[in-house]
């Protein structure tokens, strides 16, 4: 990597580091040291390839996601943030406003699996097809469908509050 | 739980994580150690044991350190600074002449408007004093944002700036990373200072403390008097036998911004320099070996040493009468305000051009500035705006929308900086 090259690397993860992050840390359960280290590793990575990747970014996302799944899998180091503490349960549905609900959610998405957090960002936040996600986690259709459908009765068990909600509606 | 409020979780979860500044760096250092591990492993596969032994301790090894930890030999690095270096930027000109205050980045050759500010004075507790609001350049996004801080200066190469906090003068100095907005150091400060300034290489800051808020009305402090330097006498009439000073100033630090460490408080008696305003900030000399305070009088600009020792101005030191003072290459130096300014070579004083604008604030290069224009005619002079001007004065160009009336309370004010 010249001068030059190094210099649109850096611009690079100026503009798009935000955006990294933020898919860093979801797919790490919120974990701020294990999304640096994931996205550093995934950086170094396109470091070696710069220059010969058309879209740099879509790398970098797609090293990430199959770097979490790997790590988990090969259970090399704890991924996973712990929530030792049972998710609080409101009264009842009277009274839990959205916001709240979201409170709930987001602690039960830190309780799935790293891959169970991978398949759910990508169909739910980045909004891509089955077909598409499976590309990027290297495994079957079949294996994305019911790795989602898994990840969303995780949610329900976690989250009981969650589930006399329209659960038909996550269920596409 | 539908789709829609599970991807506003993971939106609003995400929201939540801190963007490291030197991701970059890691990655690269990482690629470094990834590139050695192999040579290492390549080395061992043939055999030379010996080899490896000797060459993973004295090679690997530093460049093993994902994070900065130390020096060797200094204190601890917590802020990744490093020494400015001028480079040549993708785009040479960048305007706003459609929002007033600017919204999106402000450029022109080697300076940048790095921040602005706008300012209205109120009434507390009797005393008049002026409020500053600070926007800052994000150089991720190229716009400007509104930001709480009391006070801010930019580093040259925009990565870095040192903020205060309100209520000025404040008793810790923030380091703030300019891209992902989040101080990655404060530095506490015994006797608490109201202005900052980034040394010329960027890996310093000369903080002016006070003992009173340095943006007071004159009228707002007591004035205190100083011997005067030059005795009276009836050749001149007009000298008095003391001079008056109205600021609460009381000395300066110098902070290594890498370990985030104030040196020694060095105090400095006020009466030194004929200034006659109540913010005195010190500022650095050109290349950086010394410290200064300009003079508002007649009288010569002073110099400290980094100790606060008085010290001879630098041989062949310059006073200019402009912002802009002498041009890259040492050649040209701008002149006082206008309308309109000229430019004079510095060895023979000839004058080069002339320039139909009211002040020469920085050079963009050796033969352009950037300088405070007049709309049309210039019938108004305070209807004014940023624009970029040849030597010669034949070329400018707009870069800011023209403020209507740049003396109303709340007209923005830009700050140049090397970018």
């Amino acid at each position: 990597m010249d001068a030059a090259e190094e210099r649109r690397f850096r611009a690079f993860v100026s503009a798009r580091a935000p955006a990294l992050m933020r898919l860093a840390y979801l797919l790490t359960g919120g974990d701020q040291h294990s999304a640096e280290d994931l996205l550093q590793t995934a950086l170094a990575k396109v470091v070696t390839r710069w220059g010969r990747l058309d879209e740099p970014e879509a790398y970098v996302r797609q090293v990430m996601y199959r770097q979490q799944i790997s790590w988990w899998r090969l259970a090399w180091r704890q991924r996973e943030t712990s929530v030792a503490d049972v998710p609080e349960h409101p009264a009842g549905r009277a009274g839990t406003d959205e916001a709240e609900l979201r409170m709930i959610l987001r602690r039960a998405l830190a309780r799935l699996t790293p891959r169970q957090r991978a398949v759910l960002v990508l169909r739910y936040l980045e909004d891509l097809p089955e077909d598409e996600v499976a590309r990027i986690l290297g495994c079957s259709v079949g294996t994305v469908r019911s790795t989602a459908h898994r990840s969303l009765a995780r949610l329900r068990t976690a989250a009981p509050e969650l589930a006399d909600l329209r659960l038909s509606e996550v269920i596409s | 739980m539908t789709p829609r409020m599970l991807k506003r979780t993971l939106e609003e979860w995400s929201r939540e994580v801190r963007v490291p500044a030197d991701l970059a760096d890691r990655a690269l250092r990482r690629r470094s150690r990834l590139r050695l591990t192999r040579f290492a492993g390549a080395v061992s596969c043939a055999a030379v044991v010996a080899a490896v032994a000797l060459l993973v301790p004295l090679v690997v090894i530093p460049l093993f350190t994902d994070e900065p930890i130390s020096q060797v030999g200094g204190p601890p690095v917590v802020v990744p600074v490093e020494p400015y270096r001028q480079t040549t930027p993708a785009d040479d000109v960048l305007a706003d002449t459609e929002n007033s205050p600017p919204t999106t980045m402000i450029a022109a050759g080697r300076v940048a408007v790095s921040a602005y500010w706008t300012g209205r004075w109120r009434t507390l507790a009797g005393r008049k004093l002026f409020d500053r609001t600070w926007y800052l350049l994000n150089p991720v996004t190229s716009r400007y944002e509104k930001t709480e801080w009391g006070w801010a200066e930019v580093a040259p190469g925009l990565r870095w700036a040192a903020v205060l906090e309100k209520d000025l003068p404040a008793r810790r100095i923030g380091i703030l990373d300019m891209e992902t907005r989040q101080v990655r150091a404060w530095v506490p400060v015994d006797h608490p200072v109201g202005g900052v300034s980034w040394s010329p290489d960027g890996t310093q800051l000369l903080a002016t403390a006070y003992d009173d808020y340095p943006d007071l009305d004159m009228m707002s402090v007591d004035e205190r008097r100083c011997p005067a330097r030059v005795a009276a006498t009836p050749e001149d009439p007009r000298q008095p036998p003391f001079q008056t000073i109205s600021t609460s100033r009381t000395g300066f630090y110098l902070v290594d911004v890498a370990s985030a460490t104030a040196g020694d408080f060095h105090a400095v008696d006020p009466c030194l320099t004929d200034n006659s305003n109540v913010r005195r900030d010190f500022e650095w000399s050109g290349d950086g070996t010394l410290i200064r305070e300009r003079s508002n009088s007649d009288w010569p600009d002073a110099f400290l040493d980094l100790e606060g020792r008085p010290h001879d101005a630098p041989p062949g030191y310059v006073a200019t009468e402009s912002k802009a003072g002498v041009s890259p290459d040492g050649a040209l130096l701008a002149g006082p305000d206008g309308m309109p300014t000229k430019v004079t070579e510095v060895v023979t004083g000839k004058v080069v051009g002339r320039q139909q604008v009211l002040q020469l604030l920085a050079w963009a290069d050796d033969r352009r500035l950037v300088a405070l224009g007049c709309a049309g005619t210039c019938g108004n002079e305070f209807h004014n705006g940023l624009v970029l001007v040849n030597v010669d004065g034949e070329d400018m160009i707009q870069l800011a929308a023209y403020r209507k009336n740049s003396q109303e309370a709340g007209a923005w004010r830009p700050v140049l900086t090397l970018r």
